[in-house]
């Protein structure tokens, strides 16, 4: 099978290839020849050229010969002196004689003119014949010979002189060849009168043989017949033969390489025909030219010359160039025809693949014919065994459709016999349902458009089972007649159709349930690559990309959306069952969206993978609130750290939370030690055993003892000092968890400085009261009569005296009293009293100052009720208010006592109708040493202190004072006082 | 039950000595022995044999609560009582002067004129 697959272009390539050589032979063939025939008329023209050029050379010496012999045997004087000696002659004189010797003289004479002009122009001959004989008179040439006939040898002589007409011709004679003319002389100048003699002009034939190579650009030799010679009577000349049996002689040569030639006998004979040769010689190549030189004139006939000319010429470059093309033809040709064979060649290739491949080609069509029709029948025998109907639909060009094949299927299907459908396509449309009829149809189109696979899902009425669903799949095929075969199979899939309904209605719960979330439901492989295999809608409100873009991660990863920062936090380990994170994901807005996420893993024995199921929802508000919380949880602990006091947080049990800068410093330990300690740490014993029992206790009973209040404590440094610190401690809720915020302040210097003065306020006290005590107990007993009763202008004096000394021992009191209240050295009893009765007391205490100033005290009704105050200290903040207003009321005025129930206050009244206050002084009312007028603290016997220590010791007992007035209408100065709490404390 | 006739005032300060005896003896009619300091109150307690001893506190040499405390020692407290005279009144002194085993504090400076009185009831309350 190969061999003559392959033979076939062999031989077509042989054939083409002979072929190809033919023609393109041929071509150069016929290229050589043309150029062949161009070379020898170039050869020829050139020939010619050189033959013209000899032969009017030759032209213009007759010319010239006729010319002179004409015009000198047309000079009268020639022709007298002539006739004389023609005379003379016939006289019988001879040609010796002295007389005839004058008359030849004389000739000569009137030829010499002439004849040296002649001789100029390379003239041969001058010479005059006398007679029938032609008796040569003169010979200018040759003066000395003459006498001798010659007419007889020389016909052109002879026939000038018998016919008396004029006669030119060649001449030859051993020196070369020559043009003669020669002219009849006649008797008279009558036409017909007897011709006495002739004069006859010889040129060479040719003029200079140098000069006329040089002209042609070529060598010249002239050669003369050997023949002619003797017949010219001419003794055989021994110049040079042409060649060594030739009859021809060199006569004459411009260049001397023709005499090797003719030495080498190369050059041939005129007569051989070979007018214009070739020549190779010395390497190089010459035109060799013979031009014969014919003597007749051109309307004489031809007779064989006498004498030739030579010219050689070098044509070496013309017939290397002549070559040189040649062989650019030959190359040109070789060229063509190799390209020609190259393509004969390809072609001959492509052929053979073309046919190898078809032949292939066909072998396996026949080879898959026969599986197919194998595979055919076997499919056949299987699909009449198939539970479904396996067919094969044909559909024509012009649209009808018949079934190829029909399996026994068609009748579980249809109700209807196979062969039945194979008959009428129509019949198994005839029982689908109305509603799947076009989808069917456009299927079928669809199909037969454009091949390939389809599958369709359509319901059939049969006849016995009723509504069925079943599932069509089938391939389309075209054939090459333009019908489409259609190969595919009906299986029922009424429960396949019933499940599945089933489990799409099941999804839509499914995802019903899902979008109602708040979060993304998912689900993905467990290897930590989220790719998510299901992901709920909620993931669009989470990151604005829809589900489906993820789901096998077709347009995007889950992954991919996470926050860089936070990849190590939301990575799940697959070795994990349980996932809690929470982390960032960038949504489609590129904004940040805190998630959180809760996943779990399931596993099952054949699956160790697994899967990991999930939920992610959005945390963001959290989260930004918690970032929020956490900077205002920086900024406090800023400000907590940087804060001067020691700033100390506990919690319940006493653990320190915060220890700040300054408790470092106070403390001297670091926060890092303190943290986590117990706060009891920091006390010396016994407070620190009594703390943890007193928290406890606080736990319990939830009774603010020490909160928010200063206190003053003894505080243990890391050295083992101990140190007065001042703590103020408030409770707070921090994260559900109480916790309380000690504020410590070192006061040890502050102590220091509080005893030293407390010590020098006591030395003061002791020393001024020492002697105070004696001046007022001496004055004392002069005014109060215990030894005897003064004069009553000492009485006067004493008495100023002993009250001034009484005056300075109360502005003691009252100094010492105000820096006990300012240091908060006063304690106070603080009890319940009946509001009333302190009224009362008041009212009594007072009445003998009062009476002393002619002022009445009232007590206006009071309410019933019980106060909380330390009753001798309410007695002197009356007392203060009382002998104020009494001080400031007129003689004779009133000064008023009320007591009533506002808010949760009980509010006591003194009002006066003294002048009021200036407005201008209100604000320096309870200051110290700040009566009104200054002038008054001596007039009114007041210290200043008083409503000074009054506020102090009222706002001690918890309460307020204040005061209302008017100038001019009096003043009314009031305190308001805490209830006490009802009945248990009553007595 | 005994009456109050026989005084003894320990008091470095002349003048409130004189002021004190003045006042007792003059106006409450008492018999009054005035000491300088305590040492000396301590060598004349028992011959004197008082009835009410009125103590200074603060002293130079052995002030008030020193020389209560060797008095203690000599004669019985509860018969005879103590009572400070201090100019000296911080928190709680008067408190701790008590505990120290005196009667009473009189505070000064005092009024000389009441003074008998006040030492009557004093005295009274003890009984």
């Amino acid at each position: 099978m190969n061999t003559s697959g392959i033979s076939t272009p062999h031989w077509t390539f042989a054939l083409g290839s002979l072929l190809l050589v033919l023609l393109f032979g041929s071509l150069a063939c016929n290229d050589f020849r043309a150029r062949d025939v161009a070379w020898q008329l170039e050869i020829e023209t050139h020939g010619e050229l050189q033959s013209l050029a000899l032969q009017s050379a030759q032209f213009n010496q007759r010319r010239q010969a006729d010319m002179v012999a004409t015009a000198l045997a047309g000079n009268a004087e020639v022709l007298r002196r002539m006739r004389r000696i023609d005379k003379a002659l016939r006289d019988g004189e001879a040609l010796d004689d002295a007389h005839v010797g004058v008359l030849r003289q004389r000739l000569r004479a009137a030829l010499t003119p002439a004849w040296k002009s002649m001789q100029r122009h390379q003239a041969l001959q001058l010479q005059v014949f006398w007679g029938t004989p032609g008796i040569a008179v003169l010979r200018m040439q040759q003066p000395d010979a003459f006498g001798d006939a010659v007419a007889a040898q020389r016909p052109l002589l002879r026939r000038a002189l018998e016919e008396g007409v004029a006669q030119s011709g060649l001449e030859v004679d051993p020196q070369g060849a020559s043009s003669r003319t020669i002219v009849p002389l006649r008797a008279s100048e009558e036409p017909d009168s007897p011709i006495i003699g002739a004069l006859e002009v010889g040129y060479d034939a040719l003029p200079k043989l140098d000069d006329l190579g040089d002209q042609l650009a070529a060598g010249l030799a002239l050669i003369v017949d050997q023949r002619a010679l003797r017949a010219a009577q001419v003794d055989p000349p021994s110049g040079v033969r042409l060649s060594s049996d030739s009859n021809w002689l060199l006569v004459g040569l411009s260049a001397t390489q023709i005499l090797h030639w003719a030495e080498m006998d190369m050059l041939p004979a005129p007569e051989s025909g070979m007018a214009l040769r070739l020549l190779e010689a010395d390497g190089r190549t010459f035109l060799l030219n013979q031009i014969p030189l014919h003597d007749s004139r051109p309307s004489e006939p031809r007779r064989p010359p006498k004498a030739a000319a030579l010219v050689w010429r070098d044509i070496s470059a013309m017939q290397h160039e002549h070559r040189q093309a040649e062989r650019r033809l030959l190359v040109k040709w070789s060229l063509a025809w190799l390209i020609a064979e190259a393509l004969l060649l390809l072609l001959a290739i492509l052929l053979q693949r073309r046919i190898a491949v078809h032949r292939q080609h066909r072998l396996e069509q026949r080879q898959q014919a026969r599986r197919r029709q194998r595979l055919l029948d076997r499919a056949r025998k299987i699909a009449s065994l198939l539970p479904g109907m396996v067919f094969q639909l044909k559909r024509f060009a012009n649209g009808r459709y018949a079934f190829l094949y029909v399996s026994e299927g068609a009748h579980e299907l249809f109700g209807i016999q196979p062969a039945l459908l194979i008959e009428d396509a129509a019949r198994a449309l005839i029982d689908v349902h109305p509603d799947d009829l076009p989808r069917l149809r456009a299927a079928l189109l669809r199909l037969a458009v454009a091949p390939g696979s389809g599958t369709i899902e359509f319901r059939i009425h049969h006849p016995q089972r009723g509504l069925l669903w079943a599932e069509g799949r089938a391939t389309a095929e075209r054939l090459n007649d333009g019908s489409v075969v259609l190969h595919g199979f009906i299986t029922e899939i009424s429960e396949l159709m019933e499940a599945t309904r089933a489990l799409q209605k099941s999804e839509s719960r499914f995802r019903a349930m899902v979008g109602n979330l708040p979060g993304v439901v998912y689900r993905c492989r467990n290897d930590g690559q989220r790719n998510m295999s299901y992901l709920s809608d909620g993931i669009e409100r989470l990151t604005g990309y829809p589900a489906s873009d993820f789901v096998g991660d077709q347009m995007r990863s889950y992954a991919s959306l996470i926050h860089p920062d936070d990849r190590p936090l939301a990575r799940q380990n697959p070795e994990q069952d349980v996932f809690e994170g929470i982390y960032r994901l960038i949504n489609a807005d590129g904004q940040t969206v805190w998630v959180r996420e809760k996943a779990r893993v399931l596993r099952e024995r054949d699956d160790p993978t697994g899967w990991c199921d999930g939920f992610i929802w959005d945390i963001t508000a959290q989260a930004l609130a918690q970032e929020e919380m956490r900077e205002r949880e920086h900024y406090l602990s800023m400000l907590i750290a940087n804060v001067i006091d020691a700033i100390v947080i506990i919690d319940a049990r006493g653990i320190i939370e915060t220890f700040n800068h300054a408790a470092e410093r106070i403390f001297g330990y670091s926060a890092q030690e303190m943290i986590g300690r117990n706060l009891s740490m920091l006390m010396p014993e016994p407070d620190r055993s009594a703390h943890d029992g007193y928290l406890a206790a606080y736990a319990q009973r939830g009774t603010p003892r020490a909160l928010e209040q200063n206190r003053e404590l003894t505080a243990l440094r890391r050295n083992g000092e101990t140190f007065t610190i001042e703590l103020r401690v408030s409770q707070i809720t921090h994260h559900g968890q109480r916790k309380f915020i000690g504020l410590v302040r070192d006061i040890t210097e502050r102590k220091r400085i509080e005893r030293m003065k407390s010590e020098l306020v006591s030395i003061v006290s002791h020393e001024l009261r020492t002697p105070l005590t004696s001046i007022s107990g001496a004055l004392g007993l002069i005014v109060g009569g215990a030894l005897g009763e003064p004069p009553a202008a000492m009485r006067q004096m004493l008495v100023i005296a002993h009250q001034n000394s009484l005056r300075l021992g109360r502005l003691i009191d009252d100094l010492l009293d105000l820096d006990k209240l300012v240091a908060g050295k006063m304690t106070l009893e603080l009890h319940a009293h009946s509001l009333t009765a302190q009224l009362e007391q008041a009212i009594d205490s007072n009445q003998g100052y009062a009476a002393q100033h002619d002022v009445r005290l009232i007590l206006l009704p009071v309410a019933d009720l019980q106060i909380v105050a330390d009753d001798d200290r309410l007695q002197q903040v009356l007392a203060n208010l009382i002998s104020n207003a009494v001080k400031f009321s007129p003689k004779g005025g009133v000064v008023t006592l009320s007591g009533e129930h506002r808010g949760d206050w009980a509010r006591i009244g003194v009002r006066d109708q003294g002048p009021g206050i200036a407005p201008e002084f209100h604000a320096r009312m309870f200051q110290k040493f700040s009566q009104a007028d200054s002038s008054d603290t001596r007039q009114k016997g007041g210290t200043g202190l008083g409503l000074a220590i009054s506020k102090e010791l009222v706002e001690h007992m918890h309460g307020r004072i204040g005061f209302e007035s008017e100038p001019g209408h009096g003043a009314c100065f009031w305190c308001e006082l805490p209830l006490a709490p009802a009945a248990p404390e009553q007595p | 039950m005994a009456e109050l006739r026989r005084i003894l005032h320990i008091e470095d300060d002349p003048s409130i000595q004189a002021v004190t005896k003045l006042a007792l003896e003059a106006i409450g009619g008492y018999e009054v022995l005035s000491c300088s300091s305590g040492a000396q109150a301590l060598e004349e307690v028992e011959r004197f044999a008082p009835d009410f001893i009125l103590l200074d506190v603060m002293m130079p040499g052995m002030d008030g609560p020193e020389t209560l405390a060797r008095l203690r020692e000599r004669i019985d407290l509860q018969r005879i009582p103590v009572t400070f005279m201090t100019a000296k009144v911080q928190p709680g002194e008067i408190e701790h002067l008590r505990k120290l085993g005196a009667r009473d504090v009189i505070v000064k400076p005092f009024d000389p004129m009441r003074l008998p009185e006040q030492i009557r009831s004093i005295w009274a309350a003890g009984r």
